[in-house]
């Protein structure tokens, strides 16, 4: 059969494709159609955007730059470059503390829920998915009562074991960033347990009664059944996780909800992230604004493909 | 099942169609404005002002047919105006972005309303000078509004503090704050934290020694002139609670007595008046007695954007002129508890016998402009928001505080390019 195509010529192999494949590219026609208008343009636009001084000046021209963007944020003069610092370091902390805790959560809620069966397996289920379809302003609403020191019922109670005493918690350096990882922690954690649960009634119930046959403990059951054939959800979730978290903006951004664009992020941006900060310099506009906003979109970009990459290199290791 | 959701589906398609034409038909020999406000105007007391303006002046101007009133927040009026397309004829928006619209929109000129001075002599002068460029009047002065302290009278009385009288000066009110500490209630919130709002309005007390400008792209102002600022803040914060004064915890907190005083602008006054709390306002004491006070002035405007119809264009002028008369800036201050940027308005009889209106009138002869409006992109008083929490937890001193503030504000100046 091979022999057989390789004769034919160019047109001729074209025509005999369309016969073949002509109707999965016409529906995947709107899809391609949707990707290119909605993703693939601005993305290219974007990238080429952000080598410009374009501002939010609908008078203003529009110059190309160079590289200006890109080495004004890293140059730490000014207040963008060192916002933009600030962010990336909050980042730092941020992304590693939740995707771990998190998932390390969401894993465990599985492994102790999925040992429940019928009416308790369902109950649990439901009441840990339930913050997840809480609206992220509610959830930041909710907790910034919870976290109001002195009267809120968590930060009170953390202030009688001597955490945040006397703190203002979305203003001060450390716990502010703690207070973030809270919040999405509680949020997240839902959806990820319900992943991870999904995964676990996947798994044929007779590895299980193998393994109790040869005397399998509960914690040999769980290490050595479980979680490898967990591994592809595993990775699902790890990655997605990663990607949410790098993209960390709403509920900081509810949190230092301000009318000054200049204070986006808190006293001494001490809950900025990078997505705030490319939000920000759009909505406070002026020079150069969108073109560095541009550019720190595509040095988010850039972090995430480098992380995804990694993440999927060392799978292909692994397995 | 699916025919009917067909006809549905078509006759809904139809019936826009239609009145789309009948709009169009209807307004070829109007005008019909688009308006852009801040959300909160299209809701409650302010949409039924505005309501009643819009029929009023739509009743009285053959020209124009209607108004339409789309609500917008701050970002989005920003963004949406400065991006360029499909701008309205008239929007409201904060005086800070003044010198960004002029530079990025086809204002409005409104030299032309402004001539009338029998109309325009009632407004402000520092509102007067902000709009006024060069080539022309590109605003309508609107909105203004000073912090207020609000005090909660049964705390303070509870305290043995006499509430018939204002604190005179800055250190009578650091005594109450303590009196109020020392009785076992919180005195106030931190003044440090939220952003520059409170540190703001301590600052504005030293208005007369302060030299904002920009010269070769620094700011003009000495970080000496700041000292005195920053250590009132931290003194203030040590009688404050772990609270931000925007904070919905701390309001609830005045309410229900357990506060004894907060900062907080007028348009806090209808939480706390519905409440029934017993309290009432006074503006920022002065350094020494009968010193300047008055805290930071912000401020709305109101304006026109350039269509190049010049029945358009003026129509819109002359809504704004309708909106910028004294019965009409009065009659919101009155209605809505808000300072206006009329000082005709203010004195009105009727605005000086509310509380926000009677203390906010005083406080607008003396309060400090937020921003040199209108002439400069750089909005410094924010860099305090960084710095001010900074000098009271005692990480810096006042004095490195003061050096931080004009190398952030300097930064700022940078980013701008000014």
């Amino acid at each position: 059969m091979q022999a057989k195509l390789s004769r034919l010529s160019p047109g001729e192999r074209f025509r005999k494709g369309i016969r073949k494949y002509g109707a999965i590219y016409v529906a995947l026609t709107p899809f391609f159609i949707l990707f290119i208008c909605f993703i693939l343009i601005p993305m290219i636009e974007g990238m080429a955007m952000s080598f410009t001084d374009w501002s939010t000046s609908s008078k203003g021209e529009i110059n190309f730059v160079g590289f200006e963007n890109y080495a004004n944020l890293f140059s730490g003069k000014g207040s963008a470059s060192k916002r933009y610092m600030a962010s990336l370091t909050n980042l730092l902390i941020y992304v590693p503390i939740t995707v771990a805790v998190g998932l390390f959560i969401a894993l465990a809620l599985a492994l102790i829920v999925s040992q429940f069966r019928n009416k308790a397996y369902n109950f649990f289920r439901g009441s840990y998915f339930f913050p997840t379809v809480l609206p992220l302003f509610l959830c930041a609403g909710i907790w910034q009562w919870y976290m109001a020191s002195e009267t809120g019922l968590i930060a009170s109670n953390l202030a009688k074991i001597g955490i945040g005493t006397n703190t203002i918690w979305k203003d001060t350096p450390g716990y502010a960033i703690a207070l973030v990882i809270l919040i999405d922690i509680w949020n997240s954690v839902g959806l990820n347990f319900v992943i991870f649960s999904t995964g676990i009634q996947d798994i044929p119930r007779e590895l299980y009664e193998a393994a109790e046959i040869d005397g399998a403990s509960t914690f040999k059951k769980m290490t050595k059944i479980t979680i490898p054939l967990l591994e592809p959800i595993l990775f699902f979730v790890i990655t997605y996780s990663f990607i949410s978290a790098l993209q960390v903006y709403d509920i900081p951004w509810i949190l230092t909800n301000t009318t000054d664009i200049n204070a986006v992020g808190g006293a001494n941006q001490v809950m900025l992230f990078p997505v705030m900060e490319m939000v920000r310099n759009v909505y406070k506009g002026g020079k150069s604004a969108l073109g560095r906003a541009a550019a720190e979109g595509v040095i988010l970009m850039s972090i995430i493909m480098v992380i995804t990459l990694v993440q999927y290199k060392l799978r292909r290791k692994n397995t | 099942m699916k025919k009917y959701v067909c006809i549905l589906l078509s006759l809904l398609l139809a019936l826009t169609a239609v009145s789309a034409l009948a709009d169009t038909v209807g307004n070829a020999d109007g005008v019909m404005l688009e308006f852009w406000v801040y959300s909160d105007f299209t809701q409650d007391v302010s949409w039924e002002v505005m309501k009643g303006w819009a029929e009023d002046f739509i009743a009285n101007d053959p020209d124009v047919t209607g108004i339409n009133f789309t609500g917008k927040n701050d970002n989005e009026l920003l963004t949406g105006l400065m991006a360029g397309v499909g701008l309205p004829n008239c929007f409201s928006a904060s005086a800070r972005d003044l010198k960004k619209y002029k530079e990025a929109i086809n204002l409005l000129d409104l030299s032309d309303i402004f001539a009338d001075t029998e109309w325009s002599s009632g407004f402000y002068a520092s509102a007067i000078n902000a709009i006024t460029f060069e080539d022309g009047v590109y605003a309508l002065p609107f909105i203004s509004y000073i912090p207020l302290i609000y005090r909660n009278l049964d705390v303070l009385a509870a305290a043995g503090i006499d509430t018939s009288k204002a604190p005179a000066t800055m250190d009578e009110f650091l005594a109450q704050l303590d009196q109020v500490k020392a009785s076992g209630t919180d005195a106030t919130t931190s003044w440090s934290a939220g952003g520059y709002f409170c540190p703001g309005a301590i600052v504005a007390l030293d208005a007369d020694n302060l030299t904002p400008g920009i010269e070769n792209g620094e700011t003009t102002l000495q970080a000496e002139q700041f000292v005195r600022a920053l250590e009132t803040v931290a003194k203030i914060d040590t009688y404050a609670n772990a609270m931000m004064y925007s904070d919905a915890v701390a309001e609830e907190a005045f309410k229900q007595n357990k506060l004894g005083f907060i900062l907080a602008g007028p348009w806090n006054n209808p939480a706390y008046a519905n409440a029934g709390t017993n309290y009432d306002v006074i503006l920022i004491p002065p350094y020494e007695e009968g010193g300047r006070t008055g805290g930071l002035q912000g401020w709305d405007l109101m304006y026109g954007v350039t269509t190049g119809d010049e029945k358009v264009d003026a129509a819109a002028a002359r809504w704004l002129k309708y909106m910028g008369t004294q019965e009409a800036e009065a009659e919101w201050a009155v209605k809505l508890g808000r300072p206006v940027l009329r000082e005709d308005s203010m004195a009105n009889e009727n605005v000086t016998s509310t509380m926000i209106g009677a203390v906010s009138a005083v406080g607008l002869q003396g309060g400090m402009l937020q921003m040199d409006f209108g002439k400069t992109n750089v909005f410094w008083m924010s860099a305090l928001g960084d710095i001010a929490p900074q000098v009271s937890s005692g990480a810096m001193s006042a004095e490195d505080g003061a050096e931080a503030l004009i190398e952030a504000i300097n930064d700022m100046i940078a980013d701008e390019g000014e």
